[in-house]
């Protein structure tokens, strides 16, 4: 590990990924149960207001984070919403990178490469889906037409199956890929090494550090 | 701000409670949701629970246990469809979620394999 390191996320900001996480990973495991075949009546009971509780926790935890800092909210919305043709270039080269190929192919990126956009999207996306559908099966549940609550069941079921799939590759990626062993380390003390910050990040390491040389 | 965030958070734990208790049930009384919970028993499992129990409906059989069976389930409405659907989109999901557990185990091994021996990026060998 080299002595000199960059700060990547503040503390509040390490903070508030591991909140939500956890109340994530409580609604992808109760989701989880209330989802497979053969598991709904568990759901009847303390699974379902378990997964309620943190579904509160999940949508006020990032609500209250933009409140308090704003600035930083949007920032991760506009991450999320600003697509650019270099980003269709890094999908692209992004396999044979992510099976260990050669890295001089892929497009230089920024504080957050395409692919973590795609996930910032689906968690923006999914998130309303969610909250959307949530409260029609929490609050409306009773007065609804049976048709649209079972097809709002129907949409909650979807999101949960991509989020799911998308939660599974960033946990993967974090954790167990042998390229981005710094990955999960940066969102504990929220600070990477410059050799890393540049391999995976060039434009952002450029910008920080007044490097123009490409 | 810290006070900002508390009245934000009693706020929202005031509008669940609210929300909880004001939204019109129009479809079930208490009494109807009562018996509506124990409906289900007598379709699904029970002592003398039928050969075909099946209890994939959830809360949906729950909810609305003093419908008519023919409501949801005969075969020409949009019930049907929906609960086709729901059935459906849970092998789906778990397929599809079993094909991405597999490319990434391949991708592990792949990925591990060829970069072995390399410089990792905080300047370790890879293990």
């Amino acid at each position: 590990m080299e002595d000199r390191t960059i700060e990547r996320y503040r503390k509040r900001t390490v903070l508030l990924h591991w909140v939500h996480s956890a109340s994530f990973v409580v609604l992808i495991v109760t989701g989880g149960v209330l989802f497979m075949p053969g598991l709904g009546p568990v759901g009847g009971g303390a699974i379902g207001i378990i997964h309620r509780i943190a579904a509160v926790i999940f949508v006020a935890v990032p609500v209250l984070h933009a409140l308090y800092d704003p600035k930083t909210a949007l920032g991760f919305v506009k991450d999320a919403l600003a697509w650019t043709k270099e980003d269709l270039k890094w999908f692209l080269a992004a396999p044979g990178y992510y099976f260990g190929g050669p890295e001089e192919k892929m497009p230089a990126q920024d504080r957050v490469n395409a692919g973590q956009k795609l996930w910032e999207l689906v968690i923006l996306a999914t998130g309303a889906v969610f909250l959307a559908t949530g409260s029609v099966l929490w609050f409306f549940r009773w007065s609804v037409p049976i048709p649209v609550y079972q097809w709002t069941l129907f949409v909650h079921g979807i999101a949960f199956v991509i989020v799911l799939v998308m939660f599974l590759v960033h946990l993967y990626l974090a954790v167990l890929h042998p390229r981005f062993r710094e990955s999960l380390r940066s969102m504990l003390d929220g600070r990477v090494s410059p050799s890393y910050a540049k391999r995976h990040y060039r434009r952002w390491y450029d910008r920080i550090t007044g490097d123009r040389r490409g | 701000m810290r006070i900002l965030a508390a009245v934000v958070m009693i706020i929202c734990l005031v509008s669940i409670v609210v929300i909880s208790y004001t939204v019109p049930r129009t479809r079930l009384t208490p009494a109807e949701r009562a018996q509506a919970m124990g409906a289900c028993t007598q379709c699904h499992g029970g002592d003398d629970g039928g050969e075909d129990d099946d209890f994939e409906g959830g809360a949906v059989h729950q909810i609305h246990g003093t419908v008519d069976c023919s409501t949801c389930h005969s075969s020409v409405s949009g019930m049907k469809t929906a609960d086709r659907a729901s059935k459906t989109l849970k092998w789906v999901g778990i397929g599809f979620v079993g094909v991405v557990v597999a490319g990434m185990a391949l991708n592990y091994a792949v990925a591990r394999g060829r970069l072995n021996g390399q410089e990792d990026d905080d300047g370790r060998p890879d293990d």
